[in-house]
């Protein structure tokens, strides 16, 4: 082997590198964020330094909205209600499906694996103009529902999938047991099943998510109306009105980063888990 | 299971609430742009609502003018969330869809009975009148452009003494050259203004277009696209490439601010604000936003050069801001009071007090607009009635022409196109509206 | 497999919510897409039928060419940075050198911001008069620093350059899981025979994690013929039509000129160029085989 030296170099210069990189990436999360906490002086007068006085006046003022606009609180609301809606929805379809492939044979399951296939393989980008005409004949634009709706039928090829392959390994004792004492099929997956298998609900979840929080083409076309709008979409388009006040801008975009953000730190192990998992977006 | 259960009962029973629409007293929903509009409209639709208090009038901003409102209304208009009235652009684009689908009420009774038969000019009565002599919607408001407001201490500084002709620009191309040079040598941009959103530098094409062909050529510009068209004149004729060349000088003879091409309509508007550059173009509704961004700026305004010598310029006029009834709403009727008020006498003063842009209505008392109007608003107001104004080439035009046009001008004004092959793409959507095709 | 239990119809009751809802959201507008591909609409009043004329002009459309022209060169450059980077990446991190953890942690965390912040917030950076990177280039000595996302020539590379500092992480993550896959004894064999680093980079390492670099290489082209938050965030294709993708040409022609059917065919062009690329990628996952068991 080469001598001592040139492996320590080696190691510093590994370092260097993952440093240099850290720096790179960290570098604008945290300008994010510094500015948010600086006056609008400050912001024009000293670009790199972290604010003398830091201050959380434009984040209050943001979340209470600005002059003529929908507080960013509200737009903070209604991702809420929609992503969870959406989880819902998915959590409750997907393994019900999953679960179902799993365990039934039945005529025509050999064609809706294949769909599934297709499904999963469909770029959402070409629904697009025939789901924004349909959701409207329907009144469902603008309305939590038809988002609701169209992110389900989106995410639920990649969930019944993994919960497919979930339940596939799932010991089959429990509900042999079950059945036994007398319980119906559904009965056996609600009361049984389902309880059990919290863990992979909640990871196939957590992945979801960030994909679901932050999901722009479908949002901005279906909630246009300033009320109902999603915060990817409300932070996009604060940029029209109020694009000369950076610390708005800043702060606007700080909280809309929040999220999954801390969402990340707390689940990150689930999310790389998953990640590894479906190795899908 | 069962408390799963409930708990999933309970959410979704949360979710379909929140989705279903409150209604309880008369309420009408009115769709509009932010900025000025919806101050005004929010304004008059509070004054309303005090001497109405029965009906309940809710102004639904739009997130963005041209980017949000302007494409995705007509779609909206045709759908069953469809807001009660709407405040819209009135001009050869979408309004004409608009019409055609017959998605508007008509409102002949109102002009009738209101008397705006007689209180509009006679110019916005035919503009508004469409083609099956029905009127679908009423002009609210003028606003003119494109203005260029100037910061008077730089030109104080650099020597310069600004226009001193009856139409309040420089008399030649060369003594605006004269200017710019003065300008940028004393260390200032000259004209900034946000290149990123095309519809601006459109704006600067229509002053160029105005002040280099003769109004019947220019009329011929406005309609040559209409099926059938016998055209006179044709995007790639001399006519229209000179004003290309035009513009394309200018921005190499360093008219524009530098890198004005990426800038927004805001950012492009911070340069001026913070006294960087010397000018600042914009319509006359700028000077309530110059007021509210840059209170201690002293400003003055004039418009863009004499370009050719037998062409006086003109303020180009813009009557197309305006009010209408969607078919089908269920409260026809109050939509109807509302839109006498809007149009009546004490509202349009409270629109104007409250925002800059020019009541519609011609028989507001000029003392009344001396003592309210922005003192920049009654000067430029004079003078329009002096010296005329034209129509923007963009506001006759179908969407598609004018959005692309707003391209094809970025892309040469950055050096990747010729204006010869911006009229080559010109003359072909136009050929191909005229052939009757979409 | 377990043999099939209880009633078929038991069955049914478990799939069909689910692929009912995806009939209805995804199978649905597919068919309506290309329906629609073959008429003229301007999303009000009546469809007018023109076969395949909007095929015809699209092939004729410089602007359609721009964008696929653009979208190969965000395919080529995004995935090769990204996958190269993220490799590197893993490879310094499986070191295990003080600290890994974090540096892990660091490298995913823009990963989890949504690409629209991203855009914009990197929209702030790369201001060419207020943004900080402009203003440490001018402290460094560079007089005129370019104007990034102002400059026709500059826009789409920026958009790369940021995608790339988004996503080199994802990468890293698939492929630090894939080395800490390979057995230990593998590894110490090698020291065993005296191999040094490189080496073991290259003739060790590398060949066993190919497979994951494949599948990880083809997601993200995948990715890159999809895109547009990010672009749509920074520039929205602008200035002119420099940085313009499918996506975002679909998104304008339909709703902007509102040509509806000219929209409906750009979106046929998508679906014809993703649709196989998925399918591969499926098949390299071999989550075919997950579902076909």
């Amino acid at each position: 082997m080469v001598g001592k030296p040139f492996a320590r170099v080696v190691t510093f210069l590994i370092l260097l590198f993952l440093v240099l990189w850290a720096v790179v990436e960290l570098f604008p999360i945290v300008f994010l964020y510094m500015t948010a906490m600086k006056s609008d002086e400050e912001i024009m007068n000293s670009v790199l330094l972290p604010p003398r006085r830091p201050t959380l006046n434009n984040f209050v003022l943001a979340w209470r909205g600005g002059n003529l606009g929908v507080p960013i609180s509200r737009y903070f609301l209604n991702s809420v209600i929609v992503t969870s809606g959406t989880l819902l929805f998915l959590t409750l379809l997907g393994a019900m499906a999953g679960y179902g492939l799993s365990r039934y044979f039945f005529p025509g399951k050999d064609f809706l694996q294949k769909f599934l296939i297709f499904a999963l393989a469909v770029p959402v980008h070409a629904t697009l103009i025939p789901v924004f005409h349909f959701l409207g004949r329907f009144g469902l634009r603008n309305n939590y529902l038809g988002l609701i709706f169209v992110y389900t039928a989106f995410w639920l090829p990649f969930t019944i999938l993994m919960l497919y392959s979930y339940f596939a390994g799932f010991p089959k004792e429990l509900e042999d047991a079950a059945k036994i004492d007398g319980l119906s099929d559904l009965g056996i997956f609600f009361r049984i099943v389902a309880p059990l298998s919290k863990g992979a609900l909640s990871s196939v979840s957590i992945v979801n998510f960030v994909g679901i929080w932050s999901e722009l083409l479908f949002a901005f076309l279906i909630m246009n109306r300033e009320n109902m709008k999603t915060i990817t979409v409300g932070v996009l388009s604060f940029r029209g009105q109020y694009e000369v006040q950076w610390g708005f801008m800043f702060a606007t975009m700080a909280i809309a980063a929040l999220p999954t953000i801390v969402f990340f730190l707390i689940f990150q192990r689930q999310i790389t888990k998953g990640m590894l998992l479906g190795s899908f977006r | 299971m069962k408390k799963v259960g409930l708990i999933t009962a309970v959410c979704l029973l949360v979710v379909l609430l929140l989705s279903l629409p409150i209604t309880a007293k008369t309420t009408i929903r009115v769709t509009c742009i932010p900025g000025p509009t919806a101050e005004r409209l929010q304004a008059q639709a509070k004054v309303f609502m005090e001497k109405n208090p029965d009906i309940d009038v809710v102004i639904d901003v739009a997130g963005g003018a041209e980017e949000v409102y302007k494409p995705n209304f007509p779609v909206i208009a045709a759908s069953p969330d469809r807001p009660d009235m709407a405040w819209y652009w009135v001009d050869g684009r979408q309004y004409q869809d608009l019409v055609a689908a017959g998605l508007l009420e008509p409102l002949d009774d109102l002009y009738e009975s209101e008397g705006w038969n007689k209180a509009l000019p006679q110019s916005t009565l035919e503009k508004y009148t469409s083609p099956d002599g029905h009127k679908y919607a009423v002009n609210v408001t003028v606003v003119w452009y494109p203005q260029v407001y100037y910061n008077k201490k730089i030109f104080q500084e650099a020597g310069i003494v600004p226009p001193q002709t009856p139409y309040v620009a420089y008399a030649s191309n060369q003594e605006w050259y004269d200017v710019i040079g003065k300008i940028r040598s004393a260390g200032y941009e000259p004209v900034s203004y946000g290149g990123k959103e095309g519809w601006i530098i459109g704006h600067t094409h229509d002053a160029l277009l105005q002040r280099m062909v003769p109004q019947e050529l220019l009329n011929d510009f406005y309609n040559n696209w209409r099926p059938g068209w016998e055209p006179k004149v044709r995007y790639t004729d001399e006519a229209w490439l000179q004003v290309d060349r035009m513009l394309l000088e200018w921005k190499e003879k360093g008219v524009f601010a530098e890198g004005f091409l990426g800038r927004s309509y805001p950012e492009g508007r911070m340069l001026f604000v913070q006294g960087k550059a010397a000018m600042y173009q914009d319509g006359s509704w700028g000077v309530g936003i110059l007021r509210n961004e840059a209170p201690n700026l002293d400003f003055g305004w004039m418009l863009y050069p004499k370009i050719k010598q037998e062409i006086d310029p003109k303020f180009l006029l813009y009557a197309g801001n305006g009010m209408m009834i969607l078919k089908g709403t269920k409260h026809l009727d109050a939509c109807k009071e509302f839109l006498k008020f809007i149009m009546s006498k004490e509202a349009q003063e409270l629109g104007f007090r409250v925002t800059t842009e020019f009541p519609s209505r011609l028989d507001i008392d000029t003392n009344l607009i001396k003592e309210i109007a922005d003192p920049l608003i009654y000067e430029m107001w004079l003078k329009l009635q002096e010296i005329g104004s034209s129509t923007g080439w963009d506001d006759p035009v179908p969407a598609e022409l004018a959005e692309r046009s707003f391209i094809l001008f970025q892309e040469m004004l950055s050096g990747m196109r010729t204006p010869e092959s911006v009229g080559q793409e010109l003359e072909a959507i136009a050929e191909r509206y005229r052939s009757g095709k979409k | 497999m377990r043999l099939g239990r209880g009633k078929k119809g038991v069955g049914y009751l478990f799939v069909l919510p689910a692929f009912l809802f995806m009939a209805v959201f995804i199978v649905y507008p597919l068919v309506e897409s290309l329906i629609l591909s073959f008429y003229s609409w301007t999303g009000i009043s009546v469809k007018t039928f023109v076969g395949l004329e909007n095929f015809r002009n699209l092939l004729r459309d410089r602007v359609f060419w721009l964008a696929l022209q653009n979208n190969l060169v965000f395919t080529v450059l995004s995935t090769a940075g990204t996958v190269i980077l993220g490799f590197f990446l893993a490879l310094a991190v499986e070191r295990r050198i003080r600290g890994w953890w974090f540096y892990k942690v660091v490298y995913f965390l823009p990963v989890m911001v949504s690409m629209t912040v991203v855009g914009l917030l990197w929209g702030r950076l790369l201001d060419p008069t207020l943004g900080p990177i402009n203003f440490i280039l001018r402290k460094l000595g560079i007089s005129s620093p370019p104007f990034w996302l102002g400059d026709p020539r500059t826009s789409l590379l920026s958009i790369i350059g940021v995608t790339i500092w988004q996503y080199a992480g994802f990468p890293m993550i698939i492929l630090l899981a894939a080395m800490e896959n390979i057995p230990l004894e593998i590894h110490d064999a090698a020291t065993i025979d005296g191999v040094n680093g490189w080496q073991r980079t290259w003739h060790i390492i590398f060949p066993l994690v190919k497979p994951v670099f494949l599948m990880i290489t083809v997601l993200q082209i995948i990715f890159s013929f999809k895109v547009f938050d990010i672009v749509w965030a920074m520039t929205q294709g602008g200035p002119g039509d420099s940085s313009i993708v499918l996506g975002v040409y679909l998104y304008k022609a339909a709703f902007r000129y509102t040509r509806f059917g000219y929209g409906a065919a750009i979106a046929v062009a998508m679906f014809l160029i993703i649709f196989p690329l998925s399918l591969l990628y499926i098949r390299l996952t071999r989550l075919k085989e997950v579902v076909e068991e």
